[in-house]
């Protein structure tokens, strides 16, 4: 034991401040958040009640935890599919050869670096009913005759998934475009010279190349999706339509920090985690390797 | 003549996605350079009549705006390199070396990235409520390099695998110990590693905002996202003045980024990149 530690001793001081970090601030804060749970703890006063799964048993009766849900649902899948029709046909498009290529790839990437609350608030000013720029270029192309109130009761889901999309794709499309720059080209010198046409190419050389990156890139941008707080609080959370895009990370927010019901909050996060680990598994296990998802 | 229509349809279709992300970006800056009459405006007007900079020098005469630059300057700076000592070190003692556990920590620090901020926010509010230390800015590099840092660990030891062996041994034969091969022959190539690092964890702290917003309550010691999300919030909503906010906060990070953009996309797809 002694000699396993003396030869062992390099590595095992370098890891450990970062063992340390993770431990304390990940790995903690997770099983403290599942001892929270068990209590009915005030966020701000020292009261609390153990309650042991009360906070689970009452989200199974409560509406509002399943149109949290439900909304949640929705809007990870569509903005998921969004991004990916995107940000793959963006990198697409830039994987070919021309001018000023690099300067579009940088480019693109703007609207993923940018703070959340300055995309919201763009966008705010941008879909004014009254001053936006969208309102006076959709009569100018005379798409709409009347201005389209996006933050409404019918169409803030769809604003939210419109401005999300805008804000994530670029993740997607960089991620796609480093994969598909190492395709080599002599794949498809090869298969042009069989006479294969542009459509057949993409089908049978570039999808299959690119299939553990979409698969990775689906499952990540899902679990972060489904867990995004800043996108959906900014946007609309915080007023009255906020309800009908009300996702779980925001109802975890307001149950925690509005309603002070900080051991209701944690169940809800212990269960969004739930959600996530089990969804993971079955993804990890339908459709990869392990090898390909250790990547 | 085929190759020539195929590349003009790129082209344009590539100039209609970059209309689709750069336009909001362009419309923020031609509103933040319009006198406040004019911002309100319908139609709007695409070049301002007047070019004027009242708004920024509102922003930063009217609110702390100043202050809030420095505070999430200052907070992400200390979280860059404390996420990047640590995982650098990290990264080495898990590429380089067999023991157990190494698995595990892998698996964990890969775990950790995925995991949302949302699903630590709340333990880590109670804690730092606990020791009276919530509303510091302690508190926040600790909650944002507890987010970026299971990434920054993944990250560098990417970089990490792809440096040759042949170095570190050669240094081994020249009779270097492991903290000089560390110090003196790793480093040194670490560079684009640390670079890319860098630029991520630093994005990941300025833009954070639940952490920002639970833990701190002192006007002196918000951050931009937290500051820019109380100037809305104030009593009459000045588009001119969030708008040369926003601009503020977003040329330096674009400026750093097209600069940097070929270390960036080496990064990203570091599985052997041709440019």
């Amino acid at each position: 034991m002694k000699n396993a530690l003396k030869k062992n001793f390099f590595p095992i001081a370098l890891i450990l401040p970062s063992v340390i970090l993770i431990g304390t601030l990940t790995i903690f804060p997770i099983f403290y958040n599942v001892y929270l749970s068990f209590y009915q703890k005030h966020a701000f006063l020292n009261v609390q009640k153990f309650v042991l799964f009360s906070n689970y048993t009452s989200l199974l009766s409560d509406a509002e935890f399943w149109d949290s849900f439900k909304n949640g649902i929705i809007y990870s899948l569509s903005t998921i599919f969004l991004q990916i029709a995107l940000g793959l046909s963006c990198a697409l498009l830039l994987n070919e050869k021309f001018k000023g290529r690099n300067f579009f790839r940088g480019a693109l990437l703007f609207p993923y670096l940018i703070p959340t609350i300055v995309v919201v608030i763009l966008w705010k000013w941008l879909l004014n009913s009254s001053y936006g720029l969208i309102r006076y270029l959709m009569e100018v192309l005379h798409i709409t005759s009347e201005p389209i109130v996006w933050f409404s009761e019918e169409n803030i889901m769809l604003t939210l998934i419109l401005v999300s999309v805008w804000q994530f794709f670029p993740f997607v499309l960089v991620t796609i475009l480093a994969r598909l720059q190492t395709i080599p080209e002599e794949l498809y010198n090869a298969a042009k010279v069989d006479g294969a046409s542009a459509f057949s190419r993409f089908i049978h050389i570039t999808l299959p190349q690119l299939k553990n990156v979409l698969l990775t890139i689906i499952l990540l941008r899902s679990i972060w999706m489904f867990t995004k707080f800043d996108t959906v609080w900014l946007l609309a959370g915080s007023e009255s339509i906020g309800k009908y895009i009300q996702t779980l990370p925001v109802y975890t927010f307001r149950k925690t920090f509005i309603y002070l019901e900080a051991g209701a909050g944690a169940a809800l996060s212990v269960v969004m985690l739930a959600i996530l680990l089990s969804g993971t598994i079955i993804y990890i296990r339908a459709f990869m390797n392990k090898e390909d998802a250790l990547k | 003549m085929k190759k020539m229509v195929l590349i003009s349809l790129i082209v344009g279709v590539s100039i209609v996605f970059f209309i689709l992300a750069m336009l909001p970006l362009g419309w923020m800056l031609i509103t933040s350079l319009k006198g406040s009459k004019e911002i309100l405006q319908y139609p709007p007007s695409f070049v301002p009549s007047n070019i004027t900079i009242e708004n920024y020098l509102n922003l930063f005469k009217e609110s702390n705006f100043a202050v809030y630059l420095k505070n999430s300057l200052f907070v992400a700076t200390c979280v860059v390199i404390i996420t990047n000592t640590i995982s650098t070190l990290g990264a080495y003692s898990l590429c380089r070396f067999n023991y157990s556990g190494k698995q595990i920590i892998t698996v964990t620090s890969l775990l950790g990235y995925m995991i949302a901020p949302m699903m630590i926010v709340i333990p880590f509010y109670m804690v730092m409520r606990f020791f009276e230390v919530a509303n510091t800015h302690i508190a926040l590099i600790l909650a944002h390099t507890a987010f970026c840092f299971p990434f920054a660990l993944w990250l560098m030891k990417s970089y990490l695998a792809d440096i040759p062996l042949e170095l570190e041994k050669a240094a081994k034969v020249d009779g270097a110990n492991q903290w000089q091969t560390l110090i003196y022959v790793v480093l040194p190539l670490c560079t684009p590693g640390i670079t890319a690092v860098s630029i991520f964890t630093f994005i990941l702290s300025w833009n954070d905002y639940v952490f920002a917003r639970i833990l701190i309550t002192s006007d002196v010691l918000k951050t931009i996202p937290i500051g820019i999300e109380d100037i809305y919030n104030g009593t009459v909503v000045d588009w001119g003045m969030l708008m040369a906010a926003g601009i503020v906060v977003t040329l330096p990070v674009l400026a750093g980024f097209i600069v940097i953009n070929k270390v960036l996309m080496k990064g990203w797809g570091y599985s052997g990149l041709k440019a």
